[in-house]
């Protein structure tokens, strides 16, 4: 860039300071969330879950679970819009079989979306690229205004299609302290613990 | 530096998670959308909610009272009832009573409206040249009322920077929060 040597170094120390301001991303950081809200516990604690099995043990993440509920999402949005446009374009009385056709399929969609509270479906790659990979399911609940929370995790063996599950139940205190901040080294170790032992039965059998 | 904290659930997202709050949003949009349809295609009104804005219908209705319509074909207008209808030209639904009606064999019908707090009948508030109302001028017919709580309608037309700052308010809630 040509520029004269002030300049550079003006627009140099304008991009660090954006820069320190306002970086996006902040993987990094601690979890930090309001303790009382349970939304968010449950949700960071999901998270790091996913992080766990996605970064240690670097399976891979299938998104089709989610895509299809984004789908089924946006589509029954988009019954909506049209309702809306028909209705703007052919005032109410005519375009009243529109409406009700519209009406009636909009619901349809909180019936096919699955309540299984699955968050994460992920991949673990056979190393030696020989057996078809091993599928890991993650589910999780926590009941409202309650402190336990519940992590189940299954595993269905590609070759044999062999099914197992097991899950844990804690509460939420034993992970996060005073302030709300997620102490991960204690939720990893249950996690793995988790994992281990899905992974450990698969051994003995 | 600037912590603004309440954007870091936000910040964590991924592109998927971030697709997922928009769609949130517009859920909740298109689920409010669906039900004042659904009440339309239900009622057959094509406004089966409407707020009195004037106090020409005291002691009955007062300025504010949220009002239900419901408008089936079937259902003939009768001189007593109390029905909500729009002038030709004018986007203003006015509630007031009607006062006479001249019925054909076909059920076309002409009728006349005066509110019951007003000492004349309608006839000044009608296009020029029209004496009579008809059928297609209806809005609907009022079935059921709760009082005072359109006056935040009211509050939202008169200042309309208050609408727009509340739905921002929840717009940006609903984007930024996660479930």
């Amino acid at each position: 860039m040509n520029l004269k040597p002030g300049r550079r170094k003006k627009n140099c120390l304008t991009h660090l300071t954006v820069k320190c301001i306002f970086q996006w991303r902040i993987d990094e950081k601690p979890v930090k969330i309001d303790k009382w809200d349970g939304a968010a516990v449950k949700n960071s604690l999901d998270d790091a879950a996913k992080k766990v099995l996605i970064e240690k043990y670097g399976y891979v993440e299938n998104f089709n679970l989610v895509d299809g509920r984004l789908f089924i999402c946006t589509v029954s949005c988009l019954f909506a819009i049209v309702a809306l446009v028909w209705d703007y374009l052919h005032p109410f009385p005519e375009s009243k079989p529109v409406l009700a056709c519209c009406v009636i399929s909009y619901p349809l969609h909180y019936i096919i979306m699955s309540k299984k509270n699955i968050f994460l479906v992920a991949v673990q790659k056979d190393p030696a690229g020989m057996d078809p990979d091993h599928t890991w399911q993650l589910s999780s609940s926590l009941k409202r205004f309650d402190d336990q929370y519940t992590l189940k995790a299954s595993f269905t063996d590609g070759k044999t299609k062999q099914y197992r599950e097991t899950e844990f139940t804690k509460s939420v205190g034993v992970f996060f302290d005073e302030n709300g901040t997620l102490v991960m080294d204690q939720y990893e170790k249950y996690v793995t613990k988790l994992h281990d032992t899905l992974t450990s039965e698969k051994k003995t059998k | 530096m600037l912590s603004l904290d309440f954007l870091d659930d936000v910040r964590r997202m991924n592109k998927r998670q971030l697709y997922y709050q928009v769609l949130n949003f517009g859920m909740i949009v298109s689920s409010a959308l669906m039900i004042w349809k659904g009440l339309m295609v239900v009622t057959g009104s094509e406004s089966p909610i409407v707020v009195v804005l004037s106090g020409s219908m005291e002691p009955a209705f007062h300025r504010g009272d949220l009002l239900f319509l419901t408008n089936h074909v079937e259902e003939p207008i009768r001189v007593g009832e109390i029905v909500v209808f729009k002038i030709e030209g004018r986007d203003i639904p006015i509630v007031h009573r009607v006062l006479k009606i001249h019925e054909k064999e076909n059920g076309d019908i002409k009728f006349l409206t005066k509110g019951d707090n007003n000492s004349v009948d309608d006839r000044g508030l009608y296009k020029r040249g029209q004496h009579w109302l008809e059928k297609k001028d209806v809005v609907g017919r009022a079935r059921g009322f709760v009082p005072y709580i359109g006056i935040v309608t009211i509050l939202m037309n008169d200042y309309p920077k208050f609408k727009y700052i509340v739905l921002c308010m929840l717009g940006l809630f609903v984007l930024l929060q996660r479930e």
